[in-house]
């Protein structure tokens, strides 16, 4: 039948066109699975940070200009002395490199292990003083409930019994005076009262008068 | 009278002024003389410390006249082979940027053992390099690195012995200091030979590690996985359910993981400075194992003798000569040893039903033997309900046309064949007086000459 050998033809002819495309992706898949590790293009080692560099990179490195290197030579001797030079650099460039590198892994190690040994102490000290694992922070202070000298009061409590204190202590000083005054006669046993002075009056006698300096007295004080 | 006495008074007046300035003259000289004693002795002095301080400075700053020799005290034999045998590194500084720089160095020590005039020195040192390296290969016979790296260094070794021995043969490119650079006292042509067998040894060596890493991805990548999908898509249902079973065990390997196993073995032999003309042989051979293991399945499985797997046969053939394209390695001869692959490939896709089919099948195989042609026209299995079966009246056909052929008759290749190594003559541009000792290669114990 016509349909048949017409599929027929079709899975006998070579189809150049869906060849190319299929190479084209295999090539495209299998770039794909070397750019996620199989083995990376030596050359991608120059386009890497400084500080990310491993002695594997500084190899390829080596490889890459060697093979530069090779392309500019004709004979060789002019070359020589550079390629040479260039292997010294280079030399060196992995001994940094590697002692960068583990310098970086040990001051790691040193950290996470004080990092460690810090929770540790921590959490030792949370669970001996009983409390409900509060960490104790920068300005806190811990106060042992049994100690007798242990702070009570307040700021604020304080400033007002210091307030009332010297107020009481000013009065009790002029209770004093008064007393004594009382105690060297001065002033009647009673209690002082004001008395107006009557300027109409004939002036009084020495009893009189005295009081009135009295009055006066009383009256500055 | 007078005016004589007068003269004679005139006269002597004259003689005693000339006196006194002869006198005056003489004391001035005198003094003259003293000082230039007196300063002559000084510069005398200077000139001495002048002498002394400037005498270091004043032999000519040449530049050192290398010869292009290494030399070595016996006692530090064992550590030379040590640090640059042994325990040498592939991967490194400064055998990255010269990867044949180990096998200079060894030269350059055999260089001087010779001039030296040294019989014992030379024959142990040949001897422990040449144990040296048989050692090391055989600690390190699974490192595809390793193996490409002392079979590269080996083979250059030998072309160094070979440009220096001063045989007419090997002097032809070399230049005037080369020339003079030959070895002068002893002939090392019987070390050469050992050396050579070395190489093979190591060829061999490398191959089978490389075959071992490709053979399991060869029948699943060429044959089983099926990479034109427009093609399966149209199969009838009958036949569906088998191939895709097919298709999910052989997933994980694609004709594109034979190509990138090749690229890893080719980047390894170039990244270690191996010879071009090795590095062709050793991939023809792999070539050659692709196509003779994928041969062998389709005369042993009737399932892979249809037209599609013929037509997926022929498209990974030319995905391998893309890949060779790319590399530069058409000249290799690479891509002849896959025809009777690709002949069985075409046999199976064009028409097997006509005399002038049967003609063309004849002519056109010139790689198959007959019995391998009746094998797959006899398995040949259609992949559809409208394709015929090829009629055995067709093959009685093909095979009249065959009566003359007068070859061998195995049905299989045999994968096991290896093509014989060669390692043809290069001489290296390079002076070797111009060549420097790294110092990570721990060999400070070695004096340049």
């Amino acid at each position: 039948s016509p349909v048949a050998r017409i599929l027929f033809a079709l899975l006998c002819c070579h189809s150049v066109v869906s060849k190319v495309t299929l190479f084209r992706n295999l090539k495209e898949s299998s770039r794909v699975a070397m750019e996620f590790g199989e083995e990376s293009s030596p050359a991608l080692a120059f386009e890497k940070n400084a500080f990310e560099l491993t002695v594997e990179d500084v190899y390829d490195i080596s490889y890459v200009i060697g093979r530069d290197l090779l392309k500019i030579s004709s004979t060789g001797e002019e070359v020589s002395d550079l390629q040479f030079r260039i292997v010294r650099v280079l030399e060196m460039f992995e001994t940094l490199v590697n002692k960068y590198n583990l310098s970086v892994e040990e001051l790691k190690m040193e950290r996470d292990n004080l990092k460690a040994e810090l929770d540790r102490i921590i959490r030792e000290g949370s669970s001996s003083s009983g409390q409900t694992g509060q960490t104790v922070g920068a300005n806190q202070l811990v106060v042992d409930l049994n100690d007798p000298n242990r702070p009570r009061f307040t700021m604020q409590e304080l400033k007002e019994v210091l307030q009332e204190r010297n107020q009481l202590k000013a009065q009790l000083m002029v209770a004093q005076e008064e007393l004594q005054l009382y105690k060297s006669g001065i002033l009647p046993q009673s209690e002082p009262t004001m008395v107006d002075v009557d300027l109409s009056t004939p002036p009084a006698t020495e009893d009189s008068s005295s009081t009135v300096n009295e009055k006066t007295t009383i009256g500055k004080l | 009278m007078e005016g004589l006495t007068l003269r004679v008074e005139h006269l002597q007046n004259e003689n005693g002024k000339l006196q006194n300035l002869f006198q005056e003259k003489s004391n001035i000289n005198e003094d003259i003389r003293q000082e230039v004693s007196r300063l002559s002795s000084e510069n005398s002095v200077c000139r001495c410390d002048l002498h002394l301080r400037v005498h270091p400075k004043q032999t000519p700053a040449l530049p050192k006249e290398y010869l292009g020799m290494l030399e070595y005290k016996r006692e530090d034999e064992a550590r030379l082979i040590q640090n640059i045998i042994t325990d040498l590194k592939p991967k490194g500084v400064a055998v990255n940027v010269i990867p044949t720089l180990p096998a200079f160095i060894l030269f350059m020590c055999v260089r001087h053992a010779d001039y030296l005039n040294d019989d014992n020195k030379l024959k142990s040192l040949m001897n422990r390099i040449i144990q040296g390296v048989k050692k090391v290969v055989l600690a390190h016979q699974k490192d595809v690195e390793s193996l490409s790296f002392w079979l590269s260094n080996t083979y250059q070794l030998l072309n160094c012995l070979k440009q220096y021995s001063g045989e007419e043969q090997f002097l032809k490119q070399s230049t005037p200091r080369q020339k003079k650079n030959c070895l002068q006292n002893f002939d090392l042509s019987e070390h050469r030979q050992i050396l050579s067998d070395l190489a093979i040894q190591i060829y061999h060596q490398l191959i089978s590690v490389m075959q071992k890493t490709l053979t399991p991805a060869i029948v699943p990548g060429m044959l089983e996985h099926e990479s034109l999908q427009g093609i399966s898509s149209m199969k009838p249902t009958g036949f569906r359910k088998r191939s895709s079973s097919l298709y999910n065990d052989s997933e994980t390997y694609s004709i594109s993981s034979i190509l990138q196993e090749l690229s890893v073995f080719y980047s390894a032999m170039s990244h270690h400075g191996m010879e071009q003309s090795l590095t062709k042989q050793a991939v023809k051979q792999l070539f050659f194992l692709i196509g003779a293991t994928t041969f062998n399945q389709i005369m042993l499985r009737k399932d892979m003798c249809s037209c599609r797997k013929g037509m997926q046969i022929r498209c990974n053939i030319s995905y391998l000569e893309e890949w060779l394209k790319e590399n530069e390695l058409q000249s290799c001869g690479a891509i002849d040893t896959l025809r009777p692959l690709a002949q069985a490939a075409w046999l199976l896709q064009v028409n097997k039903s006509t005399d002038e089919d049967a003609k063309e099948i004849a002519e056109k195989c010139t790689e198959l033997n007959p019995v391998q042609i009746v094998k797959i026209l006899n398995s040949y299995t259609p992949i559809d309900d409208f394709e015929k079966r090829v009629t055995s009246s067709f093959v009685r056909q093909v095979q009249s046309f065959l009566q003359e052929y007068e070859g061998a008759t195995q049905l299989m290749l045999d994968t096991d064949y290896r093509f014989q190594v060669t390692f043809p003559f290069y001489p290296s541009s390079t002076a070797l007086e111009s060549l420097q000792v790294p110092s990570s290669l721990n060999l400070e114990f070695l004096t340049r000459i």
